[in-house]
């Protein structure tokens, strides 16, 4: 892709945007062309099988890709903008170099997402006809309008990144420009949700199977998971377009050839991890929320996800989320190696290991633990007659409630790493914020006891007050945090760029661990439907419609991710020699 | 003289490790009275946890690190070893690959044990019955035969209240459901309790002796639309509703 810069003219940009249209264009006459082909010589059939990989797991690693990508091509303009309005707003420089090199990455990646979105509807109308015949019948209309929004996104997409340069002094128009781009980026999450959401939770039709009448199209588009999943899906793509970024960072620091090179990468990563975390904290609750609304559709379901079939892959999640948390604290404490003052607050940093590593090993000990024979004998079945108690909701809410509180503080000490609050109240202030957080302690760890001593119906009600208390405490805390340490003295500039090379790896396992969670947690998602396409309405009667073995799927999940991080690589390297041709050419 | 920390490490881990394998038997005796060591699964998670731990407490700050890497940096990367590190290089090549391939062993052999049918908790609905929807409307006429039913039925065991306290409740074990409680029919969708009313105890999967009550077969006693008319009454009179879609 050509770069803004080398062709400085509007008649260079829309030539640039007018190539991504063409390019988009091709891309689907070729998927028509190919479907209506190879079509002529197939026989008619419900399903047909892909040589020699199941179709299933070919349809699962292609959609999981196109979903990946898409996550990110959707996720990175939210931040980009936000960076690109912070910069305009603070006269900053550097945010809006940053914002600009996340949309070169984006741009790469559009091309890829779309590749793989054509692979997708190919392999759909090829190898399971009869379904894609059950959603042309409800959702026909919808795909006009999803290919009218797509071109849409294109037009803004290339059209943003191409006037980048051109409107540098007209920034309202460009930021506008930004505006669009994530309405239409919105607009296709809605949409496409809306489709899954229907598959899980199906509603406003009547019948079964393909002989099927639509009462309601809105309200099948408009199902019960559609709103949970809009919500959970916008901010995990915020969480996963940070922490990609953040490993395009750390890929950077870690090629970089001068010191000036790495304090800007550094700063990047640093960046784009902070978006990753703070996207990552309120997810649980999202989370929770989706959890709800199919347990509401389906008790069926719900049993199946949390307590049936799939609970050991939770099991694995719990283990994922706990390591992140360790990740996230472990880059902090190296970053405020790099922060005059910062060994101040070293002697915290035993405490706030031992509070998340406790709370990790309870997060991921399971109430049916997986034992030998020998040892269900000892224990009298899958539970420890003691630690089994930590496998209970009331102990996973309080551990979990104590990393994000810890998490919280030690990035409350990373900020006052090389600053001294020279307010006369700030004893005071201390004061009151050691006092807020000892409070909370004691409602988030006596309602985690309590829970024990009240009905399940009871102590599930109580993980609201618990959140509701760390929330209250992070935002009273910032309260009293932010006019304390105004006009703060300084001890130093933070010294970008002296991180050591293993911080960077906390960035590309951030990164990597993000998406294994996507993942495994889609699949999910998708496994608890069972054997239906539509749950409950069209039965999915082909030879692979058992639940895989969890070694088969995580397999499965971990080849996607690979894949995914090697082509991701690709972005990388294109984008670097891309800026570096640029900097040749200026 | 100072100790290593590479040496605090291994005793800090060693420590943990041998109370994660033999110490949490003799605390759930004295708590519990039953002498449950933990499952190997989870004393392997716990391990590695240490493990990690430890090495984030030694790898966030550079000069810890390097002193922490130092006596291996010295054992391995010793320019001029003298004879006998060199023998213990090379013993270590050669000790390190067996361990591993000893540990490999242990968890791929075989192991010939009869099997058990361990409790379970959370019993999936069959396949079968996913798309199974009531089909009679909420009227009160259905309501009061389902009442009638429930009383001819249901009531000896459940009780004529739904309070789960029946004539014949305290005889049973497990004690009936008491559809008063919000943990009961309030948790469940229409067609698991049909489910269970149709198929009764030996209706369950494996994995669930401990459930496994005295509430009988209904499929061939009673219709099916006399099952979803009890099923009526159930939720009626006990004030809760089917816990489904909102």
């Amino acid at each position: 892709m050509a770069n803004p810069s080398n062709d400085f003219s509007w008649a260079a940009a829309l030539a640039g945007v007018r190539n991504g249209i063409v390019k988009i264009s091709i891309l689907l006459v070729v998927v028509y062309a190919v479907i209506s082909l190879v079509g002529l010589f197939l026989e008619p059939a419900d399903y047909r099988q892909f040589p020699l990989i199941e179709s299933r797991v070919i349809i699962w690693c292609i959609a999981q890709g196109h979903l990946m990508f898409g996550a990110f091509v959707l996720g990175v303009p939210i931040f980009v903008l936000i960076a690109e309005i912070i910069g305009v707003a603070s006269k900053s420089e550097q945010y809006d170099r940053m914002a600009k090199e996340f949309t070169r990455l984006l741009a790469m990646s559009y091309t890829l997402t779309a590749f793989l979105g054509g692979l997708l509807l190919i392999g759909l109308m090829l190898l399971y006809p009869r379904f894609v015949i059950h959603m042309r019948t409800v959702f026909e209309p919808t795909w006009f309008w999803y290919l009218a929004i797509i071109f849409m996104e294109v037009f803004f997409a290339y059209l943003y990144w191409y006037s980048w340069d051109l409107l540098k002094n007209r920034k309202g128009l460009h930021i506008f420009i930004g505006v669009m781009v994530n309405l239409f980026g919105l607009a296709i999450l809605l949409m496409t949700n809306a489709w899954t959401g229907y598959m899980m939770t199906p509603e406003g039709v009547e019948g079964r199977d393909i002989a099927i009448t639509v009462t309601d199209r809105l309200q099948a588009f408009t199902n019960y998971t559609w709103i949970p999943l809009n919500i959970h899906r916008f901010i995990a793509n915020v969480c996963f377009g940070g922490a990609i970024v953040g490993a395009y960072a750390a890929f950077r620091f870690l090629c970089a050839e001068s010191d000036e090179e790495r304090a800007r990468f550094d700063w990047m990563g640093y960046v784009g991890s902070f978006i990753a975390v703070s996207a990552f904290i309120p997810l649980p609750f999202a989370g929770y929320y989706f959890g709800m609304e199919i347990y509401h559709y389906s008790q069926q379901m719900g049993v199946s996800m949390m307590g049936g079939s799939f609970a050991q892959l939770w099991y694995l999640q719990a283990i994922l989320i706990g390591a992140l948390f360790l990740g996230i604290n472990l880059y902090l404490w190296l970053g405020m190696n790099r922060i005059p003052g910062g060994e101040r607050y070293r002697k915290f940093q035993i405490a706030i290991l031992v509070v998340i590593a406790t709370g990790f090993a309870v997060w991921a000990t399971p109430h049916s633990i997986s034992a030998t024979v020998a040892e269900m004998r000892a224990m009298g079945g899958t539970h420890h007659p003691k630690l089994g108690v930590l496998g209970l909701m009331s102990a996973k809410n309080t551990a979990v409630n104590m990393m994000i509180l810890a998490t919280f503080l030690n990035f409350m000490l990373y900020r006052r790493g090389n600053m001294v609050a020279t307010t006369r109240w700030s004893m005071a202030g201390k004061t009151a914020q050691l006092v807020g957080i000892l409070a909370t302690v004691g409602i988030v760890v006596g309602y985690g006891i309590y829970g024990y001593f009240v009905p399940i119906g009871v102590s599930v009600g109580f993980s609201v007050y618990m959140v509701l208390a760390v929330l209250g405490c992070i935002f009273l805390f910032l309260l009293i945090e932010f006019p304390m340490y105004k006009g703060a003295r300084s001890l130093g500039e933070i010294q970008w760029g002296k991180m050591p090379e293993r911080s960077q790896y906390v960035l590309f396992f951030l990164a990597v661990s993000f998406t294994w969670l996507m993942g495994l947690m889609g699949y999910i998602r998708s496994g608890i439907r069972q054997y239906w396409h539509v749950y409950g309405v069209m039965q999915d009667t082909s030879t692979g419609a058992f639940t895989p073995t969890h070694g088969f799927a995580t397999g499965v999940v971990s080849v996607i991710v690979f894949v995914f991080f090697l082509l991701i690589a690709m972005v990388f390297a294109l984008a670097m020699r891309s800026e570096r041709k640029e900097q040749r050419a200026s | 003289m100072r100790v290593p920390s590479l040496i605090w490490a291994i005793l800090v881990f060693v420590l943990l490790t041998l109370f994660f394998e033999v110490g949490i038997a003799p605390i759930a005796e004295l708590l519990t009275g039953t002498a449950a060591p933990l499952p190997s699964s989870l004393a392997r998670m716990y391990e590695a946890m240490t493990a990690v731990a430890i090495l984030l407490y030694f790898s966030y700050r550079e000069d810890s690190w390097v002193e922490f890497l130092q006596p291996l940096n010295d054992f391995v990367r010793d320019p001029r070893p003298s004879p006998t590190k060199r023998r213990l290089q090379v013993a270590l090549l050669i000790v390190l690959p067996l361990f591993a391939g000893w540990v490999t062993f242990r968890q791929s052999v075989a192991v010939l044990e009869p099997p058990i049918d361990p409790p379970g908790i959370h019993f999936n609905l069959p396949n079968r019955y996913i798309s199974v929807r009531n089909p009679l409307p909420w009227t009160e006429e259905n309501i009061s035969e389902g009442g009638a039913l429930f009383t001819k039925y249901c009531a000896m065991c459940h009780g004529d209240t739904l309070d789960g306290n029946g004539l014949f409740a305290r005889a049973l074990q497990p004690r009936p459901a008491n559809f008063r409680d919000s943990g009961t029919i309030a948790q469940l969708d229409e067609n698991y309790v049909f489910w269970r009313i149709k198929e009764g105890a030996p209706g369950l999967p494996a994995g669930t002796i401990g459930y496994r009550s005295a509430m009988p077969i209904w499929d061939g006693v009673l219709t099916e639309t006399e099952i979803w008319k009890i099923i009526m009454y159930e939720y009626t009179n006990a004030g809760v509703k089917p816990a489904k879609r909102e």
